[in-house]
């Protein structure tokens, strides 16, 4: 979460998996922290390729969008709870009634999306766009390519409950409880792998 | 005291019932609605609350009188709470299991549901609610009561935050779904009021999706009398203090009457000058008086007498008077009914009147501030106050708490509808033929009574106590098992409530293990007797099956027959003393052997054959 500082790999959104005490050399896991070998591990390496991330700035041309026509996903990181100009609505409809699931997703780093509280979210969801909840980006994407990969039926949708069945949103904010350290890539095998399991 | 006939004085009552559910989830959030310790909180914040604008450029007046001070408000926050609950993230979607759990009421009540369920925004700026505003939604209309009345609407809210203390809130509370049930003012006894409030509470729980305890139901009870005004009563949480209530609410306004007409008898009236008296009390003994910045006076001509005369137990006018200046932060008020006491002396009191002109039927209100601002604001609101109690209302509508026994204290004047507004973050939710038509009315707990005693052969009282206890869903799961009724309701409401008694965390004790346990008994393989041990080593943390194994090993009825043999045979000559007389002694020191694993029913049978046959081979 930065360039070049030794905390850039802090966790964003979620406890770390760990601590370490210099002193001691103890490790002190959380108590979500799924340990090796607890689980049967099954390998699900297929990832749908025709998913992408598109960054909304102001002023963006809205046929840009129709380049990702045919696309199995595109996850749009949009502006604070997760809108974009009202201009690529009607372009993000035809891309959703194409068979694009699109997921939206924030430029903010902390923080979760809510397409709910003003009316260009509540365009969105009507388009059919899915709240990522307090997924980066990058990370919905990759998500996102592995869902589309090996989910038969991909959710569609505009609910909440679309997103929570997804199991991979956090479904409380408690910011106060993040520290610095902590392995996003960790957490995300681990939630693979009890998707796998399921 | 004037004494009441009900029907003469004119007494209206309604009654408001907020009930916590019982859901996974918080209203508005995925939190779970447990509560927890103080000392558990993992963080805390600060927020100023102001009023906001209705939509009609209005600004309730209920809010307005606490904005009387700038009050800064801290908030404990906890692992189990979230974003939501800091007003710092939108809203989830509307929980839909609470608003199951509203329909469902609606139905049983007979009501018609609202088809566009619809959040708005109600203002409280108290400090109980981190945005300023509690969330609620109208989810149905038009429900009928036993009593011919009816119920006006059914909405689910928000719970409110919990003061710690002062000026300090507990956020796990906050957002825990409520159901509010709101009845036409159809009650015109006390004793009324109460059953309908039991009846509604009935029905609540016989839904098995509300919680359970103090403080998860309380009721606002809504009253007025013949010239009196509406008075919203909060915060009634025992449910047998109800009828009390009502009666001392008619006692007040009553009086609150009375006393209106001796203060146009003797012509009274109100002060319309804040004399500074701070001077006056430089050198008093009086603490509070002595210490602040300034000390106003009222003059209040001709209410001598009866501002210090009782409208409730416990209560006089001067109560009334104090509330309101209590809003603008002092600690209350000093008038000549009750002085000298307090530290003031007779002399200082002789002192005052003479400084303020006032004559020997004149009251006298001293208001002291630390600042003279302070001071300003709880004068005006005691003049305010007191031009109420001789004008042609004398009762003011106003919110009120309950104090214990039940009489009240002055929260805030009533709202108004300037309080409501929409909250827009919220989608509406759409309850459509098909949902209504899939809503099922629960047995209530009153049918489930008679059930259990007619068709499970339970002892009335105990089938309603089994009925209306919170081990219901476990007692039905037992008999469902094949459990007998008359085992599964001693274990559950007495042995349970024993244990609880001498001190076992019950609560420690898993449904699942206490039905292993009661088929265990049925089935033979324990004894009753080895309950109260078992349950208690579970409850300490052992697994059903080690507690079995240590305090009820299974014995077969063959290894049975072979412990009372050897016992008798080495008994011999003591049951040819006693003859039969010797099953009672022999019984005790069988059942030490096999601990609690056999039915003693089974031990005496198996005794008495084991003696017979011994004493007949002696023959």
């Amino acid at each position: 979460m930065h360039t070049s500082r030794r905390d850039a790999f802090q966790s964003i959104g979620i406890p770390p998996v760990g601590t370490i005490d210099y002193a001691s050399r103890t490790v002190t896991l959380s108590e979500e922290a799924v340990k090796r070998g607890t689980h049967k591990l099954a390998l699900h390496d297929k990832l749908e390729p025709h998913c992408a991330l598109v960054q909304f700035y102001p002023g963006m041309a809205p046929e840009l969008l129709s380049a990702y026509e045919g696309y199995k996903g595109l996850v749009l990181a949009g502006t604070g709870l997760g809108h974009v100009s009202t201009a690529l609505i009607p372009g993000i409809k035809k891309l959703i009634a194409g068979g694009t699931q699109v997921v939206m997703t924030s430029q903010c780093m902390h923080g979760r999306v809510c397409d709910r509280v003003y009316d260009t979210g509540r365009d969105l969801l009507a388009a059919g766009v899915i709240e990522g909840g307090d997924m980066l980006p990058e990370v919905a994407l990759v998500k996102q390519m592995w869902v589309l990969g090996n989910e038969k039926e991909s959710r569609k949708g505009g609910s909440d409950d679309g997103n929570r069945s997804q199991g991979r949103v956090h479904a409380e904010e408690r910011p106060w409880t993040v520290m610095n350290l902590g392995i996003r890539s960790c957490q995300l095998l681990m939630e693979n792998s009890s998707c796998a399991e399921s | 005291m004037p004494k009441a006939n009900y029907e003469d004085v004119g007494l209206v009552a309604g009654i408001e019932i907020h009930q916590q559910l019982d859901t996974k989830e918080k209203l508005f959030c995925h939190c779970p609605t447990t509560l927890m310790d103080n000392a558990e909180h993992t963080g805390e914040f600060s927020r100023y609350l102001r009023a906001t604008e209705s939509e009609m450029g209005e600004i309730d007046r209920a809010a307005q009188e606490e904005m009387k001070r700038i009050r800064k408000f801290r908030y404990y926050t906890y692992k189990t709470t979230c974003l939501v609950e800091n007003d710092e993230e939108p809203p989830a979607p509307f929980n839909e299991e609470a608003l199951s759990i509203g329909l469902t009421l609606a139905k049983t009540f007979g009501m018609t549901p609202i088809p566009q369920v619809h959040t708005m925004r109600k203002l409280v700026i108290d400090g109980s609610n981190t945005s300023g505003f509690q969330r609620t939604a109208l989810v149905a209309i038009n429900g009928a009561l036993p009593n011919g009345g009816s119920i006006e609407t059914i909405c689910i809210e928000e719970e409110a935050a919990q003061r710690v203390k002062d000026e300090i809130f507990s956020l796990d509370r906050l957002g825990i779904p409520l159901v509010e049930i709101t009845t036409s003012p159809c009650m015109h006894t006390p004793e009324e009021v109460q059953q309908v409030a039991e009846y509604i509470g009935m029905v609540l729980r016989s839904t098995g999706k509300v919680k359970r305890g103090l403080g998860t139901i309380r009721q606002d009870v809504n009253i007025s009398i013949k010239n009196g005004a509406r008075v919203e009563i909060k915060g009634v949480q025992e449910l047998d203090l109800i009828a009390e209530v009502v009666r001392r609410e008619v006692q007040r306004q009553q009086t609150l009457l009375l006393i209106r007409d001796e203060l146009v008898k003797r012509n009274a009236s109100v002060g319309t000058g804040q004399i500074d008296v701070t001077d006056l009390f430089k050198s008093t003994g009086s603490a509070i008086l002595k210490k602040a910045k300034k000390i106003s006076a009222l003059v209040l001509p001709g209410f001598a007498g009866l501002v210090g005369r009782e409208i409730q137990p416990g209560r006089r006018l001067g109560s009334e008077m104090s509330d309101y200046a209590k809003k603008c932060g002092v600690g209350g008020i000093f008038h000549t009914d009750e002085l000298p006491a307090y530290g003031v002396t007779a002399e200082e009191v002789a002192r005052l009147r003479e400084f303020v002109h006032a004559k020997e039927q004149d009251a006298v209100i001293l208001v002291s501030g630390s600042s003279p601002k302070q001071a300003d604001c709880a004068w005006h609101q005691v003049a305010d106050r007191a031009k109420v109690a001789l004008s042609e209302k004398p009762v003011p509508e106003e919110t009120r708490k309950m104090l214990e026994e039940g009489s009240t204290a002055y929260m805030r004047p009533l709202p108004g509808a300037e309080r409501m507004y929409p909250e827009t973050d919220v989608l509406p939710v759409r309850i459509d033929e098909a949902r209504w038509n899939t809503v099922v009315i629960p047995e209530l707990l009153t049918v489930t009574a008679e059930r259990y005693a007619k068709d499970l052969g339970l002892d009335p009282a105990v089938a309603r106590q089994m009925a209306f206890s919170e081990e219901r869903p476990l007692f039905e799961q037992a008999v469902a098992k094949g459990i007998k009724p008359t085992l599964a309701s001693r274990t559950l409401l007495a042995t349970l409530k024993e244990l609880r008694r001498d001190g076992v965390e019950t609560d420690k004790i898993p449904d699942n293990a206490i039905i292993a346990v009661l088929e265990a008994i049925e089935k033979g393989a324990a004894a009753k007797e080895a309950i109260p041990e078992v349950l208690t080593a579970i409850a300490k943390g052992s697994t059903v099956k080690d507690a079995m194994a240590k305090l009820a090993p299974t014995v077969s009825r063959d290894e049975l027959a072979a412990v009372i043999k050897k016992i008798v045979t080495e008994r011999a000559e003591f049951v040819a003393q006693k003859q039969k007389g010797a099953l009672g002694p022999l019984m005790g020191v069988v059942m030490q052997e096999v601990r609690g694993s056999v039915d003693g029913k089974v031990v005496s049978e198996l005794l008495r054959r084991e003696i017979d046959l011994v004493l007949a081979q002696k023959k």
